[in-house]
């Protein structure tokens, strides 16, 4: 790790020699002035090369990216924008969900986006509860306030013999257990997963159905769950509660992480 | 392309000349030597950090912080950084390569960038069947796993009008009674085999009218996702509609 201004490079000195004799005085001065340049020269390389990686910012040059090195095996890397200091953060894989990017107004965003898409249909046949479709949250997935998850599921409801029951779940947390009509053919749940603070979550989950029919009930609600989200933990579709001849089956989850502001 | 470990550069030896002595050839010569090694050196560092040290494999000994421009793909770079000396593998997005990268979470899940790739508010009205919103996904747009989602907000203006969506030739109505009600529309298209799959939810601005098929559960369309893929909504009766959003998430 190692910073050079640029500025301070120079160009060597000219040194005329006259008179047809070049004396010892003016080839060391001349000699000198090229090891200075080239350790001038060595020192910017490496610098470069590192890309002015450091704890602390090199001096502010428009344009110039640095590599801030203050964590421990992290690397940030940064470009000065404006010649006010590197305070543009690059984009990179490992980095870019601590990122809170700019909009066109002072309100942020980090990066998010799917992390599971499940397409294999599950069912239950039985009038035993069961989960018929999850997603293990890995452990620290949701690192900090603000981060959330969005889940929507898809799925059918045979027979009409009698109601369902389509559990949303966060670890052991339920959120809303949505009666299904016994008439329902189709079911939709989306619901959200926010981190409030360590161990706290704020969830909302609803569920629409193919139609209005008679029987269906608690299809929106707010739950505020204790769940550890340092340990991976399962978002999960669960059926409950329903006739031996019915089958309640889910054919698609969707899991989206959102980094938050 | 060049690759060069910057810490194989080296300054000048340090050379005294006595006054008053004469410089003798094999000194200069020396010290000629010297200088012209140290600048071809640096010319190849420069080329080298010119190109982000490019090439098919990542520059050696490991350097905390270095660029490398990753150069296996024919005509397409990569540019990770090294952040920890262990090696350069931390992708730097750019606008080409951002769609491919797995981006990192607080955990082990990955995530991939995606976002709104159509935003259409020209109001669309009809008098009697026919097109509302269109928008064409291109080919490839996303892979398998990847999602389009289309959302729609629409004005009945019938007493049997009806929303459809159709993707390519395939079409299939997703409200039986929009009925002179507004509605709202979300269809979630997942590549799955090669072909989209298609999960729709109506929401009507009340449920007076009797809607059905307000939930329309996985359909398979025939469509291609390595071609254009023409979605769009339609009615069979007069309605409107105000807005379309096509959201890319791969």
């Amino acid at each position: 790790m190692s910073q050079f201004t640029i500025a301070n490079l120079t160009d060597a000195t000219d040194r005329p020699v006259t008179g047809g004799v070049i004396t010892a005085t003016d080839h060391e001065a001349w000699r000198n002035d090229v090891e200075q340049r080239i350790i001038d020269l060595n020192d910017a390389a490496i610098a470069l090369s590192t890309n002015q990686s450091g704890s602390s910012a090199p001096s502010n040059v428009r344009g110039q990216l640095f590599a801030d090195t203050t964590n421990a095996s992290r690397v940030i890397l940064k470009v000065d924008p404006d010649g006010s200091g590197a305070d543009d953060e690059v984009l990179t894989r490992l980095e870019a969900f601590r990122v809170s990017l700019a909009t066109g107004g002072t309100a942020t965003f980090k990066p998010g986006g799917i992390i599971s898409v499940q397409t294999t249909s599950a069912s239950l046949s039985s009038t035993t509860s069961a989960t018929i479709m999850e997603y293990s949250v890995p452990a620290n997935t949701l690192d900090a306030n603000g981060k959330y998850l969005h889940v929507v599921a898809f799925g059918t409801k045979s027979g009409t013999n009698a109601i369902g029951i389509i559990q949303t779940q966060f670890g052991s947390g339920v959120i809303e257990s949505h009666t299904l009509a016994a008439a329902t053919t189709d079911w939709c749940t989306e619901f959200y997963v926010a981190r409030v603070s360590a161990g706290n979550q704020d969830c909302g989950s609803f569920m629409i159905l193919n139609s209005d029919a008679a029987g269906s009930a608690a299809l929106c609600n707010f739950a505020s769950l204790t769940q550890d989200e340092t340990a991976a933990v399962k978002v999960s579709i669960k059926v409950g509660n329903k006739h031996a001849s019915d089958m309640v089956s889910a054919e698609m989850m969707i899991v989206e992480y959102q980094g938050g502001p | 392309m060049a690759q060069f470990y910057v810490n194989n550069i080296k300054d000048l030896t340090s050379r005294q000349v006595v006054t008053g002595k004469p410089i003798k050839a094999s000194d200069h010569g020396s010290w000629r030597s010297d200088v012209r090694r140290r600048i071809s050196d640096l010319n190849d560092f420069l080329a080298a950090h010119n190109t982000a040290q490019s090439g098919s494999s990542q520059p050696t000994p490991f350097l905390r912080g270095r660029l490398w421009a990753d150069t296996t793909t024919t005509n397409a770079v990569a540019l990770y950084v090294d952040p920890d000396a262990a090696g350069a593998d931390d992708q730097v997005a750019t606008r080409l390569t951002g769609k491919d990268i797995s981006f990192a979470t607080g955990g082990t899940a990955t995530f991939k960038m995606g976002g709104a790739i159509d935003v259409n508010t020209t109001q669309v009205s009809l008098v009697g069947a026919g097109d509302l919103m269109t928008y064409t996904v291109p080919a490839n747009t996303i892979t398998n796993g990847g999602v389009i989602i289309q959302r729609g907000f629409f004005v009945g203006g019938h007493a049997s009008s009806t929303i459809n969506h159709s993707i390519g030739a395939d079409s299939l109505s997703l409200s039986s009674d929009l009925a002179l009600l507004d509605g709202f529309a979300k269809v979630i298209c997942v590549g799955v085999g090669g072909v989209y799959k298609r999960h729709t939810i109506v929401k009507l601005s009340s449920d007076a009218a009797g809607g059905g098929d307000l939930v329309e559960n996985e359909v398979v369309f025939a469509q291609s996702i390595t071609a254009n893929a023409t979605m769009k909504f339609g009615s069979a009766q007069t309605a409107t509609q105000e807005i379309m959003l096509t959201q890319y998430l791969p």
